[in-house]
């Protein structure tokens, strides 16, 4: 009964701490709107209607042909140069970011039984937009030349492929949708870790956390009291963040609330006692706040897989992947929003965040100090 | 004005003294701006490989095999997984077992050896995953269409296709991501040591009660803001020399433009950053405020700078608040220095935005230390 009391007085005091003080509501409920709406305008990876310049250096009606060809599509928007060192400025100066050129022997050489006549040059400095454009004025070529063999039953025997690409839960391959739950990671990671850290870190450089400690409570006492009341404002951040991509980006949501809410205060339960941790060791502002920042923050923006590939990292960054709790997190938003309650895939990833929460909550009640 | 100069200096002098004097605040100026650029360098990608590939084929002929063939040898798939049906294909993607999945239906073989027929294949690809389905949707896409130019020319001619279009990348021929995002990882790298090292200063001295020892000094607030930013600019400019050399001689990404136009760029640039992390700090009255002010403006500030994502890909809205964002200009002129060899007065067209933002947040920044004072 006693625990109860002590419990319910740490957990007020917190509470107290936090609502007195602007900058603590401040980055509890304003950021998060903040970022998430960066985020969601901001961030947009999507390829469609990049400028590509097409030179025909050869006006036969075969290259006129492969010209229309390219001419209706989502992912380009085709800009006519007459001469290939004007398309070439063009790219320089970003306003094209890639050219095809129909040489003028094109007609000659493909009577010839060449293939491959045209030329194709992307912008290497956005990698992302210039593979994306590659692949498909290559697989446009390919497809055009595949029609033109059977026209002329050059190609014997021989097949044109049609590729029916089917994307499941994003058929319109909109990148938002998959970038905004992938952001509130990042949102909850701020206010569950930053927050934490620095309002517990704070008390230690003011002299406060000595009073606290003069009180007769235990260390589990003390944990559990610090950790409730940020819980509940990173689910409340949580809920909002929710709500707020429904409102403002109509990003699908087709799991249930109740898998949205598990998984949410799993990952809550791992940074906000990571946030406790790292104020307990470091007992200084500046030095928390950086922690923060590099275990917490910077580890869910890059780590997670919300926008980088964890696939394409080498080896080693894979496994440190595995220690951060956002690369389940991530997995299983964009499988709530997206995919629906898929309970197998959903309760594995609770799983390894329960492991590693299991390892943090350990070590932070270990260092909770009773002492100074 | 000679007083004003030696007193500038002097607080200037305390100010770096106060950065390196301690391992503590010494080891901020360079450990994390080191983990940053190793842990970024390596882990910003948006490439897809290593995929794991399913494949359902129901077809038994010759030509369905070749054709799964041209995809199992190529390096972007890690592993090739067969499944007996179209159900556990998808089963298998929603369980995120497999990225992608290829499904052949039965007749295949039968209408690529037709000459009227089209065969056709089914690309399932994982939508959670938005990027990366479109960069592997048209990869496969342009594999298939290769294919199916490849086997036609083979039948005509009795032998393999050699060329394809020729493709140039500029820039960037080997497309590593690396590259492409190194340029922009300085400046963000930048951004952060600009902010870190100016906006506490103020709030920490106002915590710690020095700041009453500074305002009895003969300094007057415009001495005492100059010197803090002098300091700031320097020891900031200090630490990102160094991820610069890392970031030449270590990951040997050359500087395609001059050193001198690189470092003026990015002396104006930290002017106009450190400007605005003391105005942060002087509108803030603890350090935990400074720290959320820092928050408010870095995130934002690097998603609307074209690091991540393009800018041409906002709305126009959005695009145009981006104009007024120093960042954007410093990710530009860092990635025409490094990258593309822009010309000098490309460069110039973006040092000028950094110029004018540095002089308005300096202003700001001057004006609410002095209000803050009175």
């Amino acid at each position: 009964m006693k625990t109860v009391e002590r419990l319910g007085a740490i957990v007020w005091k917190e509470w107290l701490q936090v609502f007195r003080d602007p900058s603590a509501l401040m980055i509890a409920f304003v950021l998060p709107a903040i970022l998430l709406f960066i985020f969601g305008f901001g961030l947009s990876l999507d390829v469609t209607d990049v400028k590509t310049g097409v030179v025909l250096e050869d006006a036969s009606p075969l290259a006129r042909s492969f010209y229309n060809s390219l001419d209706a599509s989502k992912y380009i928007e085709v800009k006519f140069y007459a001469e290939r060192t004007e398309a070439e400025l063009a790219m320089r100066d970003e306003i094209i970011r890639a050219v095809v050129v129909v040489p003028n022997d094109f007609t000659k050489r493909i009577s010839q039984g060449e293939i491959g006549v045209v030329q194709i040059l992307t912008d290497g400095g956005d990698t992302n937009l210039a593979f994306i454009v590659e692949n498909y004025l290559r697989a446009a070529f390919m497809k055009w030349t595949s029609l033109r063999l059977r026209e002329t039953g050059e190609g014997g025997l021989a097949g044109k492929i049609d590729l029916e690409t089917k994307t499941m839960y994003n058929p319109a391959q909109i990148t938002r949708h998959s970038l905004i739950p992938g952001s509130i990671a990042m949102i909850l990671a701020i206010i569950g870790t930053l927050l934490t850290a620095l309002v517990v870190a704070r008390e230690w450089e003011r002299g406060t956390m000595e009073a606290t400690l003069a009180a007769s409570v235990g260390k589990f006492e003390m944990f559990v009291g610090k950790f409730i009341p940020y819980f509940l404002l990173g689910l409340a951040a949580a809920i909002g963040g929710l709500f707020l991509s429904k409102l403002l980006f109509d990003v699908p949501f087709r799991g249930s609330f109740a898998a949205y809410l598990l998984s949410s205060s799993v990952f809550l339960l791992v940074a906000t006692t990571q946030g406790i941790f790292i104020s307990s060791i470091c007992r200084d502002q500046s030095v928390a706040s950086q922690v923060a920042v590099l275990s917490g923050f910077l580890p869910n923006f890059i780590l997670s897989g919300a926008i980088f590939e964890i696939d394409a990292m080498p080896k080693i960054i894979q496994l440190v992947t595995y220690i951060f709790p956002a690369r389940y997190y991530v997995v299983c938003l964009q499988t709530i929003f997206m995919a629906g309650d898929v309970w197998l895939l959903l309760l594995t990833q609770i799983g390894y965040m329960c492991v590693i929460g299991a390892v943090v909550v350990c070590a932070a009640i270990l260092k909770t100090p009773k002492r100074l | 004005m000679l007083g004003s100069i030696r007193r500038v200096w002097r607080l200037f002098l305390k100010e770096v003294i106060i950065a390196l004097g301690t391992p503590k605040t010494r080891n901020i100026l360079i450990v994390p701006q080191i983990i940053e650029l190793v842990m970024f360098s390596f882990a910003v990608s948006l490439d897809v490989t290593n995929v794991r590939l399913g494949v359902v084929n129901l077809d038994s002929g010759v030509e369905s095999s070749t054709f799964l063939l041209s995809f199992g040898t190529k390096p972007v798939f890690k592993e090739v997984r067969y499944y007996q049906s179209y159900e556990e294909l998808k089963e298998a993607i929603e369980q995120r077992e497999i990225f992608a999945g290829l499904a052949v239906p039965n007749d295949f073989s039968a209408r690529m050896l037709s000459k009227d027929e089209t065969a056709k294949v089914q690309f399932l690809v994982d939508g959670r995953r938005a990027n990366a389905s479109a960069i592997l949707g048209g990869y496969v896409a342009q594999i298939t269409q290769t294919y199916g130019v490849q086997a036609a020319f083979q039948n005509a001619n009795g032998e393999p296709m050699t060329s394809g279009p020729v493709v140039r990348r500029w820039f960037n021929p080997n497309l590593i991501a690396r590259n492409s995002f190194m340029p922009g990882l300085i400046c963000l790298i930048t951004t952060t040591v600009g902010i870190m090292v100016s906006a506490l200063s103020i709030s920490r001295e106002r915590e710690m009660g020095t700041f009453e020892q500074l305002l009895v000094t003969p300094a007057s607030p415009i001495e005492i803001v100059a010197g803090k930013m002098i300091a700031a600019v320097f020891l900031a400019t200090g630490s990102v020399l160094l991820i610069t050399a890392i970031v030449i001689f270590g990951f040997k990404l050359p500087l395609q433009g001059s050193f001198g136009l690189m470092l003026l760029t990015t002396i104006t640039y930290l002017a106009s950053i450190v400007s605005i992390g003391l105005m942060i700090s002087s509108l803030s009255t603890t350090q935990q405020q400074s720290t959320l002010g820092a928050f408010i403006f870095i995130p934002p500030a690097i998603m609307l700078s074209g690091f991540a994502a393009p800018i041409e890909n906002m709305p126009y809205w959005l695009k145009a608040c981006t104009v007024v964002n120093p960042v954007r200009w410093e990710m530009e002129a860092m990635r025409g220095l490094f990258l593309r060899g822009t010309s000098t007065e490309a460069i110039i067209a973006c040092l000028i935005p950094l110029a004018i933002v540095a002089a308005v947040s300096l202003l700001a920044a001057i004006y609410m230390f002095k209000r803050r004072m009175e």
